[in-house]
């Protein structure tokens, strides 16, 4: 009877005091400690070209735990490249924009980086340290006017469930690559390397050739001033990556009429490696971003689902190459209202945890040093850094890029021979 | 317990109270919530509309701005575009609006606008080759009111996020001079459509509207709201399947509602939605928290907190006050418990002390009876023992429902003879009855089983009760007591025992009826205050057979008579019926009158052990006839001497003996080896008349017992039982008065036991007329018994052999009787086989035990008639009279007495056969068919 008495007793103090307990004391986010006064009533906006950029909301959220009255938005848009010096000239400028390395050094932005505030100010806080090196550029005058907050890189999505059910190891040489492709072939895949190849923007053609060629050109400056300046000498440095294409082509590894049936260079692309029988698909990491969210769009990778990996594509002797380039950056726009606030929600994004948390949300490659978090990306970690180029360092300019896409994208689809493409150099557009 | 008992109930009460809290705070909270979103819902409507007629006025003022620019191509002088453009800077007011007028059908998509590119002052062109808001263009229309808007996009004048309403116009193209078609749109910032709902923030602080299209996608985009498509939003943070999905879109833009859906944090929010019924394809969007909108909490815990604490304060404090009260009342109650003990203890006290003394006035006044000749001492003495007997009665009563009071009661089952019940009933009451002057008739089914189980003694004091009520309430008239027994299908080894005692006394009223039952009541209380009794009578009979699952019954008329009745569920052990019940018990009442010991035995030896003198004294005396060598002991310690000394036939020990009872000197006796009574009889003497008393007194080790105070008959049948048979002699006949000395010859005859026949018969004189009748009758008995086997007459010769059963066994002639017994039962059951095989033998047997009978016509001659006197029709009347009340009566010795005496008188002529018959009636014991020879030769 005691017992019950006593039992009743606590109950109620119990209850008394949970009646009682008022609404626990707010908790910081771990490692981030808060510079400004965090009852802060304002706004903050981050435009960019995104459709949707539910990381970038997921970190508003969690920013809003230390600063629950800031109110961030990520607004879309339109026309993007074009219009975005008219939104940082307009009445409703906003606090942060995406920026690309692109940009940099190309006139018709250059105004755009009138309005960038310096982030490597020590005077900011941003760890900039947690980036890795080769991410970051600097303009002319050594100031770093954006700071990538994802990746980019080129590789292939690899079926590891499907090469063990072959009884075949992921390939890290060239020589294997072709001994895999054979034996995947003879196992009756009649594409065992896949990719969009439908247009040139996104098509695997690029996604092969590019690293060999940026490679290329990385050990040889006087090649990469040549292929900068466009100059049709520079085509022959096109000819090893140009060949690796033709080859893959050529040896069996990638049917291309298979290849001609995925009908865009992103959805498709994922809903056909999650069909569950192409043991290698070829895309950039852009594309790899939207696997995780068509997982469940896949009927078939829903019925049978598969460990997947993204590798680079092991072109050399040696293994492949990854191109370590910056995808989006944020610029914050000194003008802007709310700049300290807008310094801390950069102060609190550059991080190596937040950024990390981004790009596992995105599905992207981060731009910190560790990548082991996400098991997909993990194996770029892995990568030496001998074949780890980062072409923004190297000094890889946009036009580049273009001639090397379209020469590859044509020598693929059989439109040219390497030989033309050789001597069209700095004609493609 | 007791605690338990107060605790309990009041957590449950508390516990009550605190779930009524939680579930009416619930039911409150839930039913505010339902206002709340109702409200919520209105809001959205209420929203819905306010956004709706926005959107109309600026397509009207769009289309003013059309109509206008239309109407001077109508008349004849098109403006061009530049011209149109500078009327509608002139015709905005707002400088936020702007108007772009667009050639849809150039490439690029280019135009003027109203305003300046905010990069490039002084550049009015406009381009939306990149913005892709012309894609349903086809199925724009230019009707007045129809409301033509763009998705939310990017001015690509200033950046902001703007709508656009748009029209056709016709302007006039000034290279061509021809009439070109534009659009020209309205463009609105989305901030002036946010404006609109500002006035929401006082109602609900942190609602967010959003507007999306038939596809999710965003025109206004609450911030909360993730991603740019509502859908894509709701798929992302709600685990849903595929059909769950597109069950959720088609709810959604098939009509208004609300739901509750989870936000990209996990939390619950509530989002109504309503389309704009000006717009064929947008929706208005309200989100909401759910913690926002609704109450979560349902419990007020500060309040259930202070209401637990309240009531377990309560709870404490009652108890203890409850925890004082019952210790003052514990302390009453043992005072009231050592009160009852004391009351208990002298109940039980007064059950043996009172039991004591009475077993010592009964016993000596039944001495008084016995041996004194002064009729006046004899009307005392009578009366010492009915005061005592009803003293006896009102003290069991009083013990008895004490006990019921007492809970310790108990039915205790035993296997019990309905022919001893019966006789202890009839004997107890027939006789308070004969001295009413009632009729005691009986109705007793002679097919009733012979052995039943259950509670012989409280049975026998139900009936009792009600006779002696009946006998007690009733003036006149008769008192007939019923017993009967019906088979119960279901169950093959009992009956219902079926009892009623019908009278024709004073009755009881309807509205008294009630009052029957209740303890120390008694009815009409003024007009029987004559009549002696407790009043508990009928509680304690309707007790008990409550306790044995039955329950009295009862039907009265006032002043015609009662009849009390009751059915009794028995246990049958042996299915034996009975028999003819009456006729043994006329022959019992033949045995009654005046007290004859059954037998002597002057060489038995009885030690009786009582720690009460006077006892000791009633004892012997009441054995005093039977010669019987009485040795006694006031104390166990006493008497264990004398039984390791001497040997003795029945050992009588009370069980009540201070020091050591009777149960603690048997085990000693008992124990003792090499003793003379190594074989004895143990019989215990106890005043404890209660069921189950048998079992437990023979479980302790002895052999039986007899209860006092002590009824000297049963003290005689359980010595005749128990002692050695070679000790058991005839009556002394020097105690008879020394009228009857029986023939020498008859101790030699085998056939017969003259001891038996001198018990049944009551004295020599009587038996000595019995074995004359028995004599007279046997040559015509045999005979007929002969004539009617040989003409074939079963049944009569079945009757003849049992008279012959009947009368062998009263003159002691044992083995003729059980012989004509077994003959009787093979008539009864058709066994004419056995019948002819052994009727010979049976009526050789009863003419040779009538042949050796025959020296008895030999000591008395027969008186010649003459001598006889002649009797006048007077006294022969007289003698009619007589016999017929003493066969009402069931006083059969008296007409035999009565019947012997007309044969002593010459009878009138007239009045011959009727005597005879009167006398061949008693010679063959058919005592009732008296009234109706007297009757018949009357009527």
């Amino acid at each position: 009877m005691k017992k019950m008495i006593g039992m009743v007793a606590a109950i109620s103090v119990l209850a008394s005091l949970s009646a009682c307990t008022g609404k626990a004391p707010e908790e910081t986010t771990e490692g981030f400690s808060p510079a400004l006064k965090t009852d802060t009533a304002c706004d903050i906006t981050v435009v960019g070209s995104y459709d949707n950029f539910e990381a970038l909301e997921a970190e508003f959220d969690r920013f809003n735990e230390i600063y629950p009255n800031v109110q961030l938005s990520y607004v879309k848009l339109d026309d993007y490249n074009n219009i975005l010096d008219t939104v940082l000239e307009g009445d409703d400028s906003p606090n942060i924009f995406f920026s690309y390395t692109w940009m940099m050094g190309n006139e018709k932005y250059d105004h755009i980086f009138t309005h960038t505030e310096e982030l490597s100010d020590p005077a900011l806080g941003l760890d900039m340290d947690c980036i890795r090196p080769g991410l970051i550029n600097h303009d002319a005058d050594g100031n770093v006017m954006m700071v990538p907050i994802f990746s980019r890189s080129y590789g292939m999505l690899v079926n590891k469930d499907l090469f063990e059910k072959e009884g075949l190891s992921v390939p890290t040489t060239r020589a294997e690559l072709m001994t895999v492709c054979e034996e995947f072939h003879n196992k009756g895949y009649e594409s065992p390397m896949m990719g969009y190849s439908l247009d040139s923007s996104g098509c695997f053609m690029y996604t092969v050739a590019y690293p060999m060629f940026v490679a290329t050109l990385a050990e040889d400056p006087e090649a990469l001033a040549l292929a900068n300046d466009l100059d049709p000498a520079a085509g022959e440095y096109m000819r090893p990556a140009l060949e690796s294409v033709e080859q893959l082509m050529q040896s069996g590894c990638i049917d291309i009429n298979e290849c001609d049936k995925i009908e865009d260079n992103y959805t498709e692309v994922i809903l056909r490696f999650f069909e569950g029988d192409v043991p290698m698909m070829i895309c950039a990491g852009d594309t790899v971003s939207g696997t995780r969210k068509r997982e469940s769009q896949s009927e078939a990778f829903t019925n049978s689902p598969f460990e997947y990996i993204f590798v680079p594509i092991p072109l050399t002797d040696e293994g492949g190459y990854f191109i370590d380039s910056p995808s989006v950056e944020f610029s914050v726009n000194k003008e802007c209202d709310n700049l300290d606030m807008t310094n801390e929600f950069m102060r609190f994004l550059i991080t190596d945890s937040e950024l990390n948390e981004l790009a596992s949300v995105k599905r992207l490659i981060t731009p910190t040093a560790d990548m082991s978090f996400d098991s997909v990306y993990a194996p770029f970690g892995q990568v030496p850094s001998e074949r780890t180029i980062s072409p923004e360092i190297v000094g890889i300019t946009d036009p580049l890029t273009v001639q090397i896409k379209m020469a590859a994208f044509q020598v693929g689809r059989g439109d040219i021979t390497i030989d033309d493409a050789v001597a069209m150099y700095g004609t493609f557009e | 317990m007791k605690k338990a008992a107060v605790i309990i109930p009041n957590l449950l009460i508390i516990g009550f109270i605190l779930l009524f809290i939680v579930r009416y705070a619930s039911f409150k909270v839930e039913e505010s919530n339902r206002n709340a979103i109702e409200a919520y819902e209105k809001m959205t409507l209420t929203v819905d509309q306010i956004i709706a007629n926005y959107i109309e006025d600026e397509q009207h003022l769009c289309d003013i701005w059309s109509n206008y620019v239309n109407s001077s191509a109508e008349s004849g002088t098109p403006m061009t575009a530049e011209e149109a453009i500078s009327y509608i800077r002139k015709a905005k007011v707002s400088p936020e609006i702007s108007g772009h007028l667009i050639f849809v059908d150039d490439p690029n998509l280019s135009g003027i606008s109203t305003a300046e590119n905010v990069s490039k002052p002084g550049d009015y062109s406009v381009s939306y080759k990149n913005i892709s808001i012309f894609d349903n263009l086809e199925s724009m229309s230019n009707a007045t009111g129809v409301v033509n808007i763009t998705r939310a996009y990017t001015n690509p004048m200033n950046g902001i996020q703007s709508i656009a309403f748009m029209n056709y116009v016709k302007v006039l193209d000034p290279d061509t001079g021809e009439l070109r078609t534009a659009l020209l749109m309205r463009v609105v910032p989305l901030s002036l459509l946010e404006q609109k709902l500002v006035f929401l923030k006082g109602e609900y602080e942190s609602i967010e509207i959003s507007i999306f299209d038939k596809d999710g996608d965003y025109i206004i985009h609450g911030k909360s709201l993730k991603n740019s498509n509502f859908f894509e939003y709701y798929k992302s943070y709600n685990d849903v399947t595929a059909e769950e999905y597109e069950s959720f879109m088609q709810e959604i833009i098939g009509g208004e509602g609300s739901m509750v859906i989870k936000n990209s944090k996990g939390e619950d929010c509530v989002i109504a939605y309503t389309p704009f019924e000006s717009l064929k394809s947008w929706y208005l969007l309200a989100y909401i928290p759910k913690d926002d909108l609704v109450q979560n909490r349902v419990v007020d815990w500060l309040l259930l907190g202070i209401v637990s604490v309240g009531l377990v304060s309560l709870l404490i404090y009652n108890f203890v006050i409850l925890m004082i009260y019952n210790r003052k009342l514990s302390e009453a109650a043992l005072e009231a418990n050592q009160a009852n003990d004391a009351k208990s203890y002298f109940l039980s006290t007064m059950s043996h002390d009172i039991r004591t003394p009475m077993n010592a006035i009964l016993g000596l006044n039944e001495m008084v009876l016995r041996d004194s000749h002064d009729e006046t001492i004899i009307g005392y003495s009578e009366n010492i023992r009915t005061a005592g007997n009803t003293l006896l009665g009102i003290i069991n009563d009083i013990l008895d429902f004490s006990k019921i009071e007492a809970g310790k009661m108990d039915i205790i089952n035993v296997d019990y003879s309905v022919v001893t019940v019966l006789n202890d009933i009839v004997n107890m009451v027939q006789k308070k009855a004969e001295e009413k002057g009632l009729a005691f008739n009986m109705d007793i089914d002679g097919e009733i089983p012979m052995i039943l189980h259950g509670d012989e003694i409280r049975i026998k004091q139900i009936i009792t009760n009600i006779l002696s009520n009946a006998v007690k309430y009733t003036k006149e008239g008769s008192v007939t007591f019923s017993a009967g027994y019906e088979k119960i299908p279901e169950k093959p080894d009992a009956i219902i025992l079926k009892i009623s005692v019908a009278d024709t006394g004073i009755g009881i009223k309807p509205e008294d009826m009630d009052r029957l039952f209740k303890a120390f009541e008694r009815i009409e209380e003024k007009r029987n205050r004559n009549i002696e009794g407790t009043g508990l009578g009928m509680t304690i009979a309707q007790t008990f057979l409550t306790m044995m699952g039955s329950q009295l019954q009862v039907s009265s008329v006032y002043g015609e008579g009662s009849v009390f009745s009751f059915d009794l569920e028995q246990k049958v052990v042996r299915w034996d019926p009975v028999g003819n019940y009456e006729d043994a018990f006329k022959r019992s009442l033949e045995e009654r009158h005046g007290y004859h010991e059954k037998f002597t035995a002057p060489d038995a030896d009885v030690l009786v052990v009582d720690d009460t003198p006077v006892n000791l004294t009633v004892f012997e005396s009441l054995l005093k006839r039977t010669k019987i060598r009485i040795d006694t002991a006031e104390s166990g310690d006493e008497a264990i001497p004398m039984y390791k000394n001497k040997h003795y036939d029945v050992i009588f020990l009370d069980h009540m003996m201070p020091n050591k009872d009777g149960i603690e000197t048997l085990t000693e006796m008992r124990g003792l080896k090499g003793t003379p009574n190594d074989e004895t009889t143990f019989i215990c003497l106890t005043a404890n008349a209660i069921s189950g008393m048998r079992e437990m007194y023979i479980n302790a080790g002895f052999n039986d017992y007899l209860t006092k105070p002590i009824n000297s008959d049963r003290l005689e049948v359980m010595l005749l039982q128990y002692l050695p048979k070679d000790k058991i002699e005839a009556p002394s006949e020097e105690e008879e008065n020394g009228d009857c000395v029986l023939p020498e010859f008859l101790y030699h005859l085998d056939e017969i036991n003259v001891n038996t026949g001198l018990m049944h018969c009551g004295n020599g004189d009587s038996y000595m007329a019995t074995l004359e009748m028995y004599l007279d009758t046997a040559a015509k008995n045999a005979d007929d018994i002969e004539k009617f086997w040989a003409a074939g007459d079963i049944k009569n010769t079945t009757t003849k052999v049992h008279a012959l059963k009947s009368t062998s066994r009263v003159i002691g002639a044992l083995e003729l009787g059980e012989f004509a017994a077994r003959l009787e039962k093979a008539g009864d059951s058709g066994d004419t086989e056995t019948l002819g095989r052994e009727l010979p033998k049976l009526i050789s047997q009863y003419r040779k035990l009538a042949e050796d009978l025959e020296p008895l016509n030999e000591l008395e001659a027969p008186k010649e008639d003459d001598d006889w006197p002649l009797i006048t029709m007077e006294e022969l009347n007289d003698a009619y009279r007589a016999l017929s009340e003493f066969c009402a009566s069931f006083d059969f010795e008296s007409v035999v007495h009565v019947a012997r005496s007309l044969e002593k008188y010459r009878i009138p002529e007239e009045e011959a056969a009727r005597v005879d018959a009167i006398i061949k009636a008693v010679d063959n014991f058919d005592y009732e068919m008296i009234p109706d020879i007297i009757k018949g030769e009357e009527g």
